[in-house]
């Protein structure tokens, strides 16, 4: 199979903006509001997340011909929970501050429709290696997603940012950045993750609204200047006729 | 009589105080994209209580009486997956075949449920938590009753919202998770509802 | 025959990877259960020294007989110099809401309730829980029965614990 060139950048790159399984897909939607009360217990789910997506798309990848059609979504389902345990036991084992604050939702990494979608749709149908980029850039796009609204959440809800109580082999600092009694506890609350997540689904339907005006704008633009210059051309063309009949 | 109040108590607070979508952040997948008409949102709501229950019901024994004493607690995500898609499928069959009519308007949502947080997190809970069978049993018909409640009256208030004059950004999606945001707000004003209750 | 055949090896397929499957987190579980129940030994170790001190070192531990309902493991707490500085209790019970397992530490000195920490807090508002009676009690208010959130059910858990390790320790004074 021949490819085009940049292929395997255009396949990474497009789990990071054009199809970004958050913002674009609505997938994945209860962690990205459950974990996103601190930034660093994001970038904590994010990597399980990635590894697991990773993991299960290749080894699916692998397995490809040898699943046939009938078995495929209990096959699945059970290599997805296989690696999701692994990952929860070795949480457990090496970062357990990481493992008590996301409780069941490492579990819940089983039922998230993103990694069971991308074996479906993708990895069952392509080479290890584009299964591998494309589950990166899926799990990558993924994290900045829910890191992106774990800054605002953490940012407006506490006023500071703290780090090294969950990855504790890095040194704890906070960062305060908001003073001490303006934060807006809210957004800590599951409403501000709700709100957080709406007005940034608004700012991309909104920057999406403006392309498509400019876009549309521009071709109306376009189908005008087209049309005055039929029209110029047609009117040349008469004068010129009438023109020619006088001389006649 | 007091495990009868406990019982009751655990229902309303996992069904209202705690509810599993707008607290617990479970099921948001179902309640976000099977929400735009109430009839199927009444569909898929029931679904759940159906199959969350049963998974509750079949969960809890498999793992306090098969898994523990095998020595294998730790498969436990891997057999509850499992026993949910399996679930879901019987389920399925069992009501084509008796009802034909509910299967046409439940049977497109039963293969949606394998993947609603809402199920496999209440039956991973249930013994992560640690609780007896009763109160998983009140935890599980709490949590999906819950998530009816509030999958179809969020479906109420979506039907209204589409022919109301919203900024065109915030049009679908993003207004209804402010609505959400609105409906969690609520519900927080419920905490400490049994306080003045001495067990 | 052709039909029977493709059933056969579907699904010795899918044994197949399901048996994968379960060797693969037997194996993962062998190799990281010592490194979790260290992690669990380690989580009462801090527990201990956040109620009496950083120099604090676990001297003894014992199991509590089976009379008591939350109670079940004693430790005898040795400061620097290997003087005895109190007793810890471990303390682990569920109710409706999820399990708790405290460490309940009484000074030998002062031959009063020292302090309080969480090792396993599965409650379903588990943080509830902590602002609003376990740091109020380590701070030294001892009234639990005012509640002001849905925490109400695991405070009274904490309270039950907290007085049963309390019998606990009055008994052996006593002694």
């Amino acid at each position: 199979m021949a490819k085009e060139k940049g292929f395997t950048k255009k396949n990474f790159l497009k789990g990071i903006v054009v199809e970004n399984p958050l913002f674009v897909s609505i997938l994945g939607t209860c962690p990205a509001l459950a974990t996103t009360k601190t930034v660093e217990a994001a970038l904590g789910m994010g990597l399980l997340f990635t590894v697991v997506l990773i993991c299960s798309s290749v080894l699916v990848s692998l397995l490809r011909k040898l699943i046939s059609e009938e078995i495929r979504t209990p096959a699945y389902i059970v290599i997805i929970a296989t690696f999701v345990t692994i990952v929860k036991m070795m949480t457990s084992a090496f970062l357990p501050e990481l493992y008590s604050t996301l409780g069941v939702f490492i579990s819940l990494i089983v039922v998230n429709c993103i990694v069971l979608g991308r074996a479906e749709a993708y990895a069952s149908k392509n080479t290890v290696f584009d299964s591998f980029i494309d589950a990166l850039g899926m799990g990558v796009g993924y994290t900045l997603a829910i890191i992106l609204m774990a800054f605002f959440r953490e940012l407006i809800g506490t006023g500071a940012f703290s780090f090294g109580k969950i990855f504790t082999f890095i040194p704890a600092f906070k960062l305060q950045i908001i003073p001490v009694g303006y934060e807006i506890s809210l957004f800590q609350n599951p409403a501000g993750a709700f709100i957080v997540f709406a007005i940034i689904l608004a700012v991309i339907a909104f920057i999406n609204n403006r392309k498509n005006e400019l876009k549309t704008n521009l071709e109306r633009q376009a189908k005008i200047k087209k049309q005055q210059e039929a029209k110029l051309k047609a009117e040349q063309e008469k004068a010129k006729q009438v023109a020619e009949g006088e001389t006649k | 009589m007091q495990i009868f109040i406990s019982f009751i108590l655990a229902i309303i607070s996992s069904m209202l105080i705690d509810n599993v979508v707008l607290s617990r952040f479970y099921g948001i997948c179902p309640f976000l994209g099977v929400s735009k008409k109430v009839k199927s949102s009444l569909g898929m709501g029931i679904a759940v209580v159906f199959v969350i229950l049963l998974a509750t019901v079949i969960c809890w024994p498999l793992y306090n009486y098969v898994l523990v004493p095998a020595g294998i607690a730790f498969l436990d995500t891997v057999v509850y997956i499992l026993v949910i898609a399996s679930l879901v499928q019987l389920v399925g069959l069992f009501i084509k075949k008796y009802s034909p009519s509910l299967y046409k308007s439940l049977g497109i949502y039963l293969p949606l449920i394998t993947t609603n947080c809402a199920v496999l997190g209440v039956a991973q809970g249930n013994t992560d938590q640690g609780l007896s069978f009763l109160d998983s049993l009140a935890n599980g018909l709490g949590t999906s009753i819950g998530f009816l409640l509030i999958i179809v009256t969020f479906s109420c208030i979506r039907t209204r919202l589409d022919s109301a004059n919203t900024p065109k950004a915030f049009k679908g999606l993003p207004i209804a998770l402010v609505t959400a945001a609105i409906m969690a707000i609520a519900l927080m004003g419920l905490q400490g509802l049994f306080s003045g209750i001495k067990l | 025959m052709a039909d029977k055949k493709h059933y056969i090896i579907t699904s010795i397929t899918l044994g197949a990877i399901a048996a994968c499957s379960a060797a693969l987190i037997g194996v993962t579980n062998m190799v990281t259960r010592d490194k979790i129940a260290q992690n669990e030994q380690n989580k009462i170790t801090s527990g201990i020294n956040s109620i009496f001190g950083n120099d604090s070192k676990i001297a003894d531990e014992a199991p509590v007989d089976s009379d008591y309902k939350y109670v079940k493991y004693v430790y005898t707490v040795h400061g620097d110099g290997d003087q005895l500085l109190g007793y810890a209790f471990r303390t682990s019970g569920s109710n409706m809401y999820g399990k708790i397992s405290l460490i309940v530490g009484f000074g030998e000195a002062s031959k009063d309730f020292e302090g309080l920490s969480i090792v396993v807090n599965e409650q379903t508002y588990a943080s509830t829980l902590v602002d609003n009676y376990i740091n109020p009690l380590n701070e030294g208010k001892r009234e639990l029965e005012d509640v002001s959130c849905g925490a109400t059910y695991g405070a009274k858990l904490v309270r039950d614990m907290v007085n049963e390790a309390s019998q606990v320790i009055n008994e052996m004074w006593k002694d």
